[in-house]
């Protein structure tokens, strides 16, 4: 308990946050919720899938983070052509002292903040590529362990999979990813502060209001938040409904999401409470993210795809029919409307 | 209201945890108290069908009843709340993001109490579901002590009139005892045993084992007082013989009348009715070895009060209907009919209408059950004009209808008859 945050830990973080939420209000227009979103993920030390049409952003949206956060920001963009080696790095044959040796050449993978864009574009192979690095943070080649630095965040984005001349990703590395974000089109008054304030080839300028070690020390503070008993059985129920048989909801549902979704939404409201200055995770916490740390995990049957059923409606009817309330009322009590 | 947030929030969370549990054991107790009404309703009807004694199966009710509450408390422990659950459902109901929660394990500080407190409770109370299954237990129980329920047959026809035979024997009795024919004791033994039979319960007054053992007490004391009856006659008759032989100057009579006399007097003293001690004790004293010290007139008196004894005897037998005949079944062995009384519409043979009829015993009547019927002669009118008749002749006096109809009819009855005739 004494590791736990207090009031003043809180109020010192939340200006930092403040100021980078702000920041990032500046390159990405009208998208508050999906900036704060990506920024959960980035406190809970999670990746991020982003999922939407070209030209919404997603680029910007990494170059801009990168620059705000003062990390090494790299863009990886997937081709069917692409192959493992070409993200990693490889092993390259160098003379040395009169001895020719095999020297591993880093790959693009090696910065703190990877843009690995239209991932489903390459091949299953290449993508598997990444299922190391992003849950071990290590890269091996020829036998030896290559660390990547930290803090290290993958940002994949992806064209929805109706798209031709695209590989529906494989559900190992899907589980990685806490987070899959869709990005919709912006209404007609958000495009037209683009239009205002943007030009083509001009590059946004941003200015870093963080460094790597604030980084770093607020995803620490994430860990001290309080998560009550409660809310943890929240989110435990929540993964279990996911589960074919478990619940109405799941009537369709040929795999529910594992246990690593249920740590990732623990770690992720975690950081939602501190973006919101609470020193507590909370039942409302859990309800933010819950849609976007399912969506993605749970593999529908094809009765259910054939109804149209998709990932986040079947997350959102668990979401609606799992009560935050572990016990059940007697048939002699009735529940009160929830105020607000 | 100025209580500090711990003390005011712990006393929501303190009384919602109250209301929750208490409503698990209730909900768990008015299943098991439906159970055991819904059982016992059914015992109470079966063990009133069989007109059985409910007050065992009342306590038995009421002893699992208590015993359900230690059931019902050991069965709903499994979903009490904790504290820590009480102050989840605040914190929903208020919006107070798990703060209440955090507070309780000391991580942050009790927020402050809501402006209007008196309206923060998170659950309300559902009078319906509370008052549901006891109104449908006690429904049960009422229905199971108010449904009229078929009877024995032999329960209808109740204590109206005792068998006739108990009277016809006490006839006797009490004419015996009037007389001082016959000992005390021998008399008071045949009323024991009526008596026994009266102190049974009324139902069975009527039932076969009863009317056996009446008849038997009946035609056991028809049999003894023929006997006793004929010994007098007998008895007096030898009176009468000595009587005559005196006035033929004879002293005493011939040695065989003397034995059969002796006999006589053995037997009055030692049948099953015994005569009467000092009756018996002034005949011993009568020599008739020895005539001539007797007086003619005392013989005289005493043989024409021995006839008399025993001609009262036959009569009251003859009265009783125990002379001769012994006891028979028959229709008239029963209680008589029920008393069926006209009702205020008329029968109608020819109509698919039942005909109403009523029975003043209602609270054991069932609908659709027979309770009685009535059969009767037609109530032919024999004095009614039969046609022409001879001139001067009168047919009928009348005045006899008129009278059967102003002492026999009920009022009811004659405005039913009022209305017919109109």
């Amino acid at each position: 308990m004494s590791d736990l945050l207090n009031e003043a830990d809180v109020q010192s973080a939340s200006g930092k946050l403040e100021s980078v939420r702000k920041e990032m209000n500046q390159v990405l227009f009208g998208q508050e919720q999906l900036l704060d979103m990506v920024l959960i993920g980035l406190l809970a030390r999670g990746h991020i899938l982003l999922e939407g049409l070209p030209g919404l952003g997603k680029t910007e949206l990494v170059k801009a983070l990168g620059g705000m956060l003062g990390l090494e920001a790299r863009r990886i963009q997937f081709t069917p052509d692409l192959l493992p080696g070409d993200i990693t790095g490889n092993p390259i044959l160098q003379e040395m002292d009169g001895q020719r040796k095999f020297v591993f050449q880093k790959g693009p993978l090696f910065g703190n903040l990877i843009l690995a864009d239209e991932i489903n574009r390459a091949s299953p192979k290449t993508q598997s590529a990444l299922l190391e690095a992003m849950q071990e943070r290590k890269v091996t080649s020829m036998g030896e362990r290559h660390s990547l630095p930290d803090p290290f965040f993958v940002l994949a984005t992806q064209n929805p999979i109706e798209l031709e001349g695209t590989y529906p990703l494989p559900e190992a590395q899907l589980d990685r990813f806490l987070f899959k974000l869709v990005i919709s089109s912006t209404g007609p008054e958000v495009l037209e502060k683009i239009v205002m304030n943007r030009r083509p080839g001009e590059e946004v300028i941003v200015q870093q209001v963080l460094g790597a070690g604030d980084l770093l020390n607020l995803m620490s503070l994430v860990h001290r938040i309080y998560l009550p008993d409660v809310v943890a059985n929240y989110i435990a129920r929540l993964v279990h409904a996911s589960h074919p048989g478990n619940s109405k909801a799941s009537a369709s549902v040929r795999f529910g999401a594992s246990p690593r979704a249920a740590i990732g939404m623990a770690s992720a409201i975690k950081a939602r409470a501190l973006l919101h200055r609470r020193i507590n995770a909370s039942y409302e916490d859990v309800k933010a993210v819950a849609v976007s740390v399912l969506q993605h995990r749970i593999v529908l049957d094809y009765h259910a795809r054939l109804e149209g059923m998709t990932g986040a409606s079947v997350a959102q009817a668990i979401l609606d029919e799992v009560s935050p309330n572990r016990d059940a009322l007697p048939p002699v009590l009735i529940e009160r409307p929830v105020a607000g | 209201m100025s209580h500090d947030p711990e003390t005011f929030w712990m006393s929501r969370a303190v009384r919602l945890r109250r209301m929750v549990n208490s409503g698990w054991w209730w909900a768990e107790f008015s299943v098991l108290f439906v159970i055991i009404s819904l059982f016992f309703s059914f015992t109470f009807f079966i063990l009133r069908s069989l007109d059985m004694d409910l007050a065992w199966s009342i306590r038995v009710w009421i002893l699992l009843l208590f015993i359900a509450i230690p059931v019902s408390t050991i069965r709903a422990r499994r979903k009490y709340i904790d504290l820590s659950a009480a102050f989840s459902r605040l914190d929903i109901t208020h919006g107070l993001h798990n703060v209440l929660v955090s507070a309780y394990a000391r991580v942050c500080p009790w927020p402050e109490a809501p402006p209007a407190p008196n309206h923060c409770n998170p659950v309300r109370i559902s009078w319906i579901n509370i008052f549901k299954p006891v109104s449908l237990s006690l429904l049960l129980m009422v229905m199971a002590f108010k449904i009229p329920v078929m009877h024995d047959d032999s329960e209808v026809f109740t204590t109206r009139h005792e068998p006739p035979e108990w009277q016809a024997v006490e006839y006797v009795t009490e004419l015996m005892r009037e007389q001082k024919l016959v000992q005390e004791e021998a008399l008071n033994k045949v009323e024991e045993q009526i008596e026994t039979l009266r102190n049974k319960p009324s139902q069975e007054w009527f039932r076969q084992g009863t009317m056996e053992a009446t008849s038997h007490v009946r035609d056991q004391l028809s049999r003894d007082s023929q006997r006793l009856q004929r010994t007098l006659e007998k008895t007096a008759a030898m009176l009468s013989a000595a009587y005559a032989h005196k006035q033929q100057g004879i002293q005493s009579l011939p040695e065989s009348q003397l034995n059969m006399w002796r006999e006589l007097l053995e037997q009055l003293g030692l049948q099953e009715l015994p005569l009467n001690a000092d009756q018996l004790a002034a005949l011993k004293e009568i020599d008739l070895a020895q005539l001539r010290q007797l007086s003619a007139a005392d013989l005289m008196e005493i043989e024409a009060r021995l006839q008399e004894q025993s001609d009262l005897l036959k009569q009251c037998l003859a009265d009783a209907g125990m002379a001769g005949q012994l006891s028979a079944g028959g229709i008239n062995r029963g209680p008589g009919t029920l008393p069926l009384t006209l009702k205020d519409e008329e029968s109608r043979l020819n109509d698919v209408i039942p005909t109403p009829i009523s029975n003043p015993n209602l609270d054991q009547a069932v609908l659709g059950q027979i309770i009685g019927l009535a059969e009767g002669m037609h109530d032919v009118d024999t004095d009614a004009y039969q046609g022409a008749r001879e001139a001067g002749m009168t047919a009928s006096p009348g005045g006899e209808g008129e009278v059967i109809w102003r002492q026999d009819l009920l009022p009811s009855d004659q405005q039913v008859l009022k209305r017919y005739f109109k």
